[in-house]
């Protein structure tokens, strides 16, 4: 068969086909979208409270977040509550300490509360059947995808 | 040839570690989630490597381990690296947002 006859019967030609994404590309965009998430859900959230980022459980939220949206890995609604339950706990013992006035402890909590909610869909003053009821539903199998971040974060 | 890596590869790596710090500035990660991170990059990686990676950033002053309040008392040098935290130093941010150049990192 003559080269050019070949060449016009090619049904998609070498170069329509996309190139698979290479796995930095894929772990970039996703630590791309990881970072405006926690940037504009956390970053005004402690602008006013710096010394949030030396607590274990607030890092340990972050992180979760970090390994929801980066490394994938599910977290349960459980493990979210826990955490959140165990970072109010330990700003309530700061207010004890005298550490922190009780109207900005609360307000921190209720600040955390929204956010995790906008992240997971999990509404914390449920019970825990209800909150896992929520999670599942606002997943629907699915991650959000990165043109949702600016809505997550607003 | 450090440990069996090239320099190349010893590069790229510890660029990675500053790039997913980078992410949760001036937030901290924990050295296990990092490591996790970087196998889908580098599937190789041994958790030995990156542990000396760290220290390595660690001396550069890119990184800083973060000791949270709750465990100043209890393991505050003790704990096991992967359970230690770190985050980003002012240097590294600079570096990891290539606003200075550092040819010991550069590609």
């Amino acid at each position: 068969m003559p080269a050019s006859r070949k060449k016009t019967t090619d049904p998609v030609s070498k170069d329509d086909v996309p190139e698979a994404p290479k796995a930095q590309d894929v772990v970039r965009n996703d630590q791309f979208f990881a970072a405006r998430v926690i940037h504009e859900l956390f970053g005004p959230f402690t602008k006013d409270h710096p010394e949030l980022w030396a607590k274990r459980t607030y890092l340990m939220i972050v992180a979760k977040v970090y390994e929801y949206l980066v490394l994938h890995q599910d977290v349960t609604p459980k493990e979210i509550v826990e955490l959140t339950k165990a970072f109010a706990e330990s700003c309530k013992v700061d207010v004890g300490e005298g550490q922190d006035d009780p109207a900005k402890a609360g307000n921190v909590v209720d600040c955390l509360r929204g956010i995790v909610r906008q992240v997971y869909g999990v509404n914390l003053h449920h019970d825990e059947d209800s909150i896992a009821a929520d999670f599942e539903n606002t997943r629907d199998g699915k991650r959000p995808d990165h043109n949702t971040a600016h809505t997550l974060a607003n | 040839m450090a440990n069996g890596r090239d320099a190349q590869q010893i590069k790229r790596i510890r660029n990675e570690i500053l790039v997913a710090l980078k992410v949760l500035y001036p937030g901290a990660l924990q050295a296990d989630p990092l490591l996790r991170s970087l196998l889908m990059l580098f599937p190789d990686l041994e958790f030995d490597h990156l542990r000396r990676d760290l220290s390595y950033l660690i001396e550069k002053k890119y990184i800083d381990r973060v000791i949270p309040q709750a465990d100043r008392d209890v393991e505050a040098n003790g704990a096991p690296w992967r359970r230690r935290w770190f985050k980003l130093t002012p240097a590294g941010l600079e570096v990891a947002d290539r606003c200075i150049h550092d040819p010991a990192l550069g590609e």
